[in-house]
């Protein structure tokens, strides 16, 4: 089944770029830009059938309205984005902090965290995906 | 549940392609053009690549690591336009010097700070497209393909920056005109009307009567259209710093 990623608060390029990797993998995407007062993450999840969440972080920590997806062993594949002053990281969480992988400025590309976050909500590894990886 | 600013994918991509369909026109449109990507995010730089080289209006899509690298690419393969990521760059002078360096080629400036000093900054420095932190990929398809044409494709907040900045200049040159205008004599009375001295005081200094320091300073605030004493001063202050006349001999209105 192809991914479904929800994207909260993506900066616009970041947005616009996910969304023609999703495209290109025939995958679907759905786009939240929350209130400050922030939301209900699992209900937006829960609502948009999504298989993964990718936000970015605040100050290189979780945004409170990640907190409910934090934490749990079989919790839902979760990406924080890195945006701090443009220094764009992906870092992975999933399964308690346990899985925790952070990948560097220059390690990986928009194509290989979709592809990354599509083999982790699918319930397989949560380890990056290279090109010419194989599914 | 919070449903606010929910965009599907096939949203995005559909305005992408509205936008960039002029562009794309068959036969009457410009030539395709080649593009030089410098930016050391791996994240962006794929992604940005894969995009444009979708587009029929893009050629050619190269990517430098660094400043140096994109300096020997352009001297052996001149690019159209090239999109300089500011957000890799530590040292904000190696990224000014590049595009110094880097012309004629047409420079996009990527991942500008949102602030006024920031983007009068790039455009001084010689950038003719200029993308900030908070734009989409559209903005910076427009920057690019404008810049491309030789014109500056930057979004209503980039341009009331750069229209802010040109207002700014233009009063801080009818300042240093008004200054230039006041008479030698006029000059020394305000350099006391600036200390803070009466007029009692400035014809004590100046040798003059109180009748000829008032007439003085009389005609200084109909030149700096000032309708207050008080307001004179500060409107002096300002125009004194500006005024070449104020820092050199030359007395000669501007």
């Amino acid at each position: 089944m192809a991914l479904r990623l929800l994207a909260i608060d993506l900066p616009p390029l970041v947005r616009d770029l996910v969304a023609k990797a999703l495209l290109r993998r025939q995958a679907e995407g759905v786009f939240v830009d929350l209130p400050v007062s922030g939301g209900d993450v699992q209900a937006l999840a829960l609502a948009a059938r999504a298989d993964a969440v990718v936000t970015p972080l605040v100050e290189h920590r979780w945004p409170a309205h990640c907190t409910p997806l934090v934490g749990h062993d079989r919790g839902m594949a979760l990406f924080g984005l890195d945006c701090d002053e443009g220094r764009s990281r992906i870092s992975e969480l999933r399964a308690v902090e346990t899985h925790r992988t952070e990948f560097g400025a220059d390690g990986l590309t928009i194509d290989e965290f979709v592809e990354t976050a599509d083999r982790a909500a699918g319930g397989g590894s949560p380890q990056t995906v290279r090109p010419g990886d194989g599914p | 549940m919070s449903t606010v600013g929910v965009v599907r994918t096939t949203e995005i991509i559909d305005r992408a392609i509205i936008e960039d369909e002029p562009a794309c026109a068959g036969g009457a449109g410009p030539p395709p053009i080649s593009v030089l990507l410098v930016t050391q995010i791996r994240l962006y730089a794929d992604g940005i690549v894969t995009a444009l080289e979708e587009l029929e209006a893009i050629k050619r899509v190269d990517v430098a690591t660094s400043c140096d690298t994109a300096l020997e690419r352009l001297v052996r393969v001149p690019s159209d336009v090239v999109v300089l990521d500011l957000a890799g760059i530590d040292d904000a002078a190696v990224a000014q010097a590049f595009v110094r360096a880097a012309h004629p080629a047409r420079i996009v400036a990527l991942a500008v700070r949102e602030s006024d000093h920031d983007i009068v900054a790039w455009a001084e420095h010689g950038a003719m497209g200029i993308v900030t932190r908070q734009a989409s990929f559209d903005d910076l398809l427009h920057a690019v393909l404008a810049a491309a044409r030789g014109e500056c494709g930057c979004s209503s907040h980039v341009a009331a920056a750069l229209l802010r900045r040109v207002a700014t200049i233009a009063a801080e040159r009818r300042s240093v005109t008004r200054y230039t205008a006041l008479t030698l004599r006029e000059r020394q009375v305000v350099d006391l009307l600036v200390q803070g001295l009466s007029n009692k005081e400035i014809a004590a200094r100046l040798l003059l009567g109180v009748s000829t320091v008032k007439n003085h300073v009389h005609n200084v605030l109909n030149k700096v259209n000032a309708s207050t004493r008080t307001e004179a001063v500060a409107l002096l202050v300002g125009m004194k710093a500006q005024s070449p006349a104020h820092k050199g001999p030359d007395l000669t209105p501007v």
